[in-house]
Order: structure tokens, then sequence, then C-alpha cells
């Protein structure tokens, strides 16, 4: 299975947006919550578009939400 | 009438483990899914080869009528595959919206489930294929029309599970 180098922000994020929970997010952006689940662990990289939807719920550039960290000798 | 009993046996065991299953809070329903899509098709499978050996053991067939038998097995087994998950999802969601209250959609399929239904779907033609590789094969070396038969009968079974079992895996570990 490849590995994925993105990683995310968005529990803390939720922490600090009133408590959200992930179902909240989930329907926000209109996916299962096993998305959500999945992309806060590290073990989906969403699409371009789901990671814009998520960066506009919590008012955040992309940056500020979501971190691409590649390995040493990895592009 | 004996299949009849059966089979409502079978679905008031399915009904009664499912309205349990689904109680469970540490499973979230995307990965419920998989496992109840699971347990039809085997039910389903189970019943089906049932009343299917029964007729096959009533009759007295030669080559040729074997041949038509074996693949009219096969061709209505998939019909009956396709109606089967269709009553699941129904059961499913109106048992699970009973229990929780809210509106169910099993059927949703976000980003992460349609990736997750592409390698599932995948992983059924990878298996599927060995089957029938091996069904041919069963033909080439002149096997019993019985074996060869079952052979691709079975094939499909393992593949659909095969198919399920992927989906429940991509779940929990990602993709």
């Amino acid at each position: 299975m490849s590995k994925n180098f993105i990683s995310s922000n968005i529990r803390v994020l939720r922490f600090h947006n009133n408590e959200m929970t992930q179902q909240q997010l989930a329907d926000a952006v209109d996916v299962t919550r096993q998305t959500i689940v999945a992309i806060e662990k590290g073990k989906y990289s969403p699409s371009l578009e789901l990671a814009f939807k998520i960066a506009r719920i919590f008012d955040k550039k992309l940056e500020e939400v979501f971190n691409y960290e590649p390995l040493e000798g990895s592009k | 009438m004996t299949l009849c009993i059966l089979l409502l046996t079978l679905y008031q065991l399915y009904y009664t483990s499912s309205k349990k299953f689904l109680e469970m809070e540490k499973l979230s329903l995307a990965e419920k899914r998989p496992i109840f899509s699971l347990l039809t098709t085997i039910i389903t499978f189970a019943a089906y080869y049932w009343y299917v050996t029964e007729l096959y053991i009533e009759k007295t067939l030669t080559v040729q009528t074997e041949i038509e038998f074996w693949s009219a097995v096969i061709l209505i087994l998939i019909p009956v595959f396709v109606v089967s998950k269709i009553i699941l999802m129904i059961i499913l969601t109106i048992i699970n919206t009973i229990i929780t209250g809210e509106e169910t959609r099993f059927d949703k399929l976000d980003e992460f489930g349609k990736l997750i239904d592409i390698k599932a779907t995948r992983n059924f033609y990878h298996v599927f294929i060995v089957g029938f590789l091996a069904f041919l094969s069963s033909l080439a070396f002149s096997f019993n029309v019985f074996i060869s038969f079952n052979i691709i009968l079975f094939t499909i079974l393992v593949s659909a599970i095969i198919a399920d079992l992927s989906e429940f895996y991509y779940m929990r570990s990602g993709v």
C-alpha cells in the first residue's frame, strides 16, 4: 500500500471550532464520517476539491490545514 | 415448502443478528455495510446452492443437458445476487432508521468510498480470472461437468467474498 505523506490538523481545528464532531464536519463537506476519520489518521489523501472544502469550513488556507511531508529521498 | 421455511428462518436469524450488530457503536455505517454484504452473499449462495443441488439430485441428466442445467444455474445466480443485495439495503436502511431515528443512506458513496469500491472490484476480478482459468483448464482436461461448473460457481462466491473483505479492509486501513 502506498504511503501517504499528507497529514492534517483537522482534529485540532475541530476542537477549536466549538468542538465540532467528525459527523458535523462530514455533513458540512458532504462525505461520510469514515472519510474524515481516514483523513485525520493520515490513511487517505483527500482530493483537492475536498481539501479546499474542509479548509473553507475552518476559514483557513489549505496549507494551514494540510501538510505535505515527503520522506527523504522521495519527491 | 421446506425451502420457504429455511429461507424464513435464515432471514429471521439475519434480521435479529443485524439489529444487534447495528446497535454496536464501535463500527461506523460504512464499515458495517461490507460485513452485511458478506453475510447476504453467503446466505444467498448457501440457500441457492442447496436448492440447486436438490434439483440436480432429482434429475437424470445426459452430458448435454447437464451442461445446459449448470449454465442456467450460473445465469440465474447473477440476478439472484442482485435482488438479494437490493433487499439487504432496504432491510438495513429500515432497521438502522428505527434504531437511530435518523435518515440512513447505506448506498451513499463519497470519493473515499468510490476509491475503495474500485479497489475491491479490482480484487474481485483478480480472483475471478484465476477461477475462470481453473474452469477452462478443467474443461480442457475433460473433468466431470459437475466439477467444472462447480469451480466457476464457487469462483463467483469466493470473488464476491474477497470483494467484501477488501472493502472492509480498505475502509479500516485506508487507501
